[in-house]
């Protein structure tokens, strides 16, 4: 069965309960639909090609972040290197800086406020996996499932709804404008220290960079009511990484030797 | 990356929202009824931008409440009535009387409108509010009474002494205010927490004020001191939509091996948190640690994790708050050398939120011993938020259960040993909740030295 007749399959059930009209309507939007491949591969295409990610090794970002309902202002540096070395650091000024960082082997995060602490089960597991960078243009790869569900307004814009379960069975849902290809939102459930927790995201301002085109700003909306935002200002890919980028820190080696 | 990997920034960033939950509890948000009109009373006012800032303050109440039967049909019909009035109003303090009328309806702790005013300090306008006497005071039956004295303050300096009664402040009877007090009383505000949030105020005043107060002492003499206020020590700070206050710790040790920390908020954790850290760290402090909240107003409530860890030896949480469609855990991130010695928290009726979040989790889990006065459980989760018209609007967004699955709020923290402050107590110790957490934990035998 192709990808197609895949989505279809999984839809009748649905069908079967719905009303005459709707179910009719419902079934010609479903057959219209394209499989979630082919949409990722639409992203991929419209942000770049396949062969721009991938020959994209590593990325460095410096942006601003801000939680305009609490009137805090910070900035941030990252710096990832595929398949699972990633460095980001956050300063919110009076509350000091949060760090967060993987070495491929121990995920950890250190901060003022809650201290140095090691990363474990899911948790790690989540962070290494933001510098999995062919999960892009290779999603199959990382996706235990993929599915076009449909079709939804994102703020005004027709978007096609993917739903993507990943391999510890969370499925997140992504919203691909149907006009410009490009991601426009995305609704996940991440897993921290605190509980698994919903979030959703909403992704503008694309530009290109070295030939990638790429959101520089992300407004997170949290459970607590809180939303924060991430404005980039600036994105490189391919940069050089110095020696030493991933090191632990003092605090985290401390940690790791006295377990 | 961040447009194909969609997980890549928010994942990252996603506790730093998480733990910046304001809990902390503002006299201006819970009191503003009471307060004289300000400078801010006198331009006129911009109608619809009081109708947006009403209309901010229902939807978002609507909007991330956790009880639905508290932003149903009642809310809606509260937004009915009360909408119109703000068009009648003629001054930013009747908008804010309607406000919190609106809020009020709740019946719980961290709703509340913020005068502006209350950030003038942080815009180099001056406060009003920026000295004091070095007085606390809490209630004590119909009247008020002299908790304790800072020492090298304009009281300290003017002999006045912890036990002490006042009977007035300025031209205000102490009966009398006591009497207004009682009437203020809202929701699971209490009249104790009240007299002391109060007490703090009346005896703070802007640089060069003086203030007059007559006592009683426990002999029957009466005292009148004149004080000429003190700028309050700590460091001004202030994070985000926080209202600005000083922020200030004490370090010490005790009795040779006794660590010693107070700290009046759960703010400036950039300086509060390793001046802790290293308190509780020292191994000086081999026989215990004392953790002070009286009067402690809360604050960051993810400090509360990070305080509440280093005694952790498994990851239980501290509480948990249920907010509308989900919750969160109070982490704690158990240290691989927790900090093993007795450890009491010392809190009264003015020990407010986080410092509740804090104490309550710490005596759930088994790792602290609470001596004092019942805490003011005021205790839910909240954020600050700017309305259009420049006020600030305290909001809580979660309802919060102590590890026990107890309810702080309203409730409060109930001290293990209960420690009632009468005047022939505090004549006989100076501090008498000090003294009995002190000797517990000389009675104590060290459990696994883990410094």
């Amino acid at each position: 069965m192709n990808k197609r007749l895949k989505t279809l399959a999984w839809l009748c059930p649905l069908l079967l309960i719905s009303p005459g009209l709707a179910a009719t309507s419902s079934a010609q939007e479903a057959a219209d639909l394209p499989s979630a491949e082919e949409v990722l591969s639409a992203y991929v295409k419209a942000t770049g090609g396949v062969e721009k990610y991938k020959n994209l090794k590593n990325m460095s970002a410096t942006g601003k972040i801000s939680i305009p309902q609490a009137g805090i202002k910070g900035s941030l540096e990252m710096l990832q290197v595929a398949p699972n070395k990633v460095q980001v650091k956050t300063d919110l000024g009076g509350l000091g800086t949060i760090r967060q960082g993987s070495d491929g082997e121990t995920a950890w995060e250190l901060s003022v406020i809650t201290g140095p602490r090691i990363l474990k089960g899911e948790e790690a597991k989540q962070l290494m996996q933001e510098a999995n960078l062919k999960k892009t243009y290779e999603p199959q790869s990382y996706y235990k499932e993929m599915k076009c569900v449909g079709t939804e307004d994102v703020d005004g814009e027709a978007c096609y709804k993917l739903e993507l379960t990943k391999p510890n069975g969370v499925v997140q849902t992504d919203y691909y404008s149907i006009q410009s290809k490009l991601q426009v939102k995305s609704m996940n459930e991440v897993v921290t220290n605190m509980g698994e927790m919903k979030i959703a995201v909403k992704l503008g301002d694309y530009r290109e960079t070295d030939g990638i085109k790429m959101p520089f700003k992300m407004e997170q909306s949290l459970p607590n009511g809180m939303s924060q935002i991430v404005q980039m200002d600036d994105i490189r890919i391919n940069v050089e990484v110095p020696e030493g980028s991933f090191d632990l820190p003092q605090e985290i080696k401390e940690q790791i030797d006295q377990n | 990356m961040l447009g194909g990997d969609n997980n890549l920034i928010r994942v990252k960033l996603f506790l730093i929202g998480a733990v910046l939950l304001a809990s902390l509890s503002d006299l201006s948000a819970q009191t503003s009824t009471s307060d004289p009109p300000r400078v801010a009373d006198t331009p006129a006012l911009d109608t619809e931008l009081q109708l947006q800032s009403f209309d901010e303050v229902w939807q978002r109440i609507r909007d991330t409440h956790w009880d639905p039967q508290q932003v149903g049909a009642a809310w809606e019909q509260a937004r009915q009535e009360l909408r119109p009035k703000i068009e009648q109003t003629s001054s930013i303090k009747e908008v804010r009387l309607v406000l919190n009328d609106l809020i009020n309806r709740l019946g719980q702790s961290h709703f509340g409108i913020i005068p502006q005013d209350t950030y003038g300090i942080m815009e180099g306008k001056g406060g009003p509010k920026d000295h004091d006497a070095g007085i606390r005071i809490r209630s004590y039956q119909d009247s008020l009474l002299v908790a304790q004295i800072r020492p090298g303050s304009p009281a300290a300096e003017a002999g006045i002494r912890p036990g002490w009664r006042i009977e007035k402040i300025g031209d205000l009877d102490s009966r009398e205010l006591s009497k207004q007090l009682q009437k203020l009383v809202h929701g699971p505000m209490r009249y104790e927490t009240l007299v002391g949030l109060v007490g703090e105020r009346l005896t703070a005043g802007g640089k060069g004020d003086s203030i007059s107060i007559d006592f009683l002492d426990q002999q029957g003499q009466s005292h009148r001191a004149e004080l000429v206020l003190q700028r309050s020590p700590g460091k001004f700070t202030s994070f985000g939509n926080l209202p600005p206050m000083r922020v200030h710790q004490i370090a010490r040790t005790l009795d040779g091996q006794i660590g010693y920390f107070w700290f009046n908020a759960f703010l400036d954790p950039v300086q509060v948190m390793p001046a802790y850290n290293r308190t509780v760290r020292n191994p000086e402090h081999s026989q215990g640690l004392i953790i002070d909240l009286r009067g402690n107003r809360g604050g960051i409530a993810g400090m509360t994790m990070g305080m509440a860890s280093q005694f952790a030896t498994e990851s239980s949480p501290l509480g948990v708050m249920t907010m509308k469609g989900s919750q969160m855990k109070f982490a704690l991130n158990a240290r691989p050398k927790p900090v093993r010695v007795p450890v009491a928290i010392l809190v009264d009726e003015c020990s407010i939120s986080s410092a509740e979040i804090f104490a309550g989790g710490m005596q759930d889990l088994g790792l602290a011993r609470i001596f004092g006065n019942r805490t003011a459980g005021l205790a839910l989760p909240s954020v600050v938020t700017k309305l259009p018209n420049g006020d600030r609007f305290q909001y809580a967004i979660a309802d919060y259960h102590s590890a026990s699955g107890k309810s702080l709020e309203a409730n409060g923290v109930m001290p293990d040993e209960p420690i009632a402050l009468t005047p022939k107590l505090l004549e006989s110790q100076n501090d008498p909740v000090l003294e009995r957490a002190i000797q517990w934990i000389q009675q104590q035998t060290p459990q696994t030295e883990a410094k």
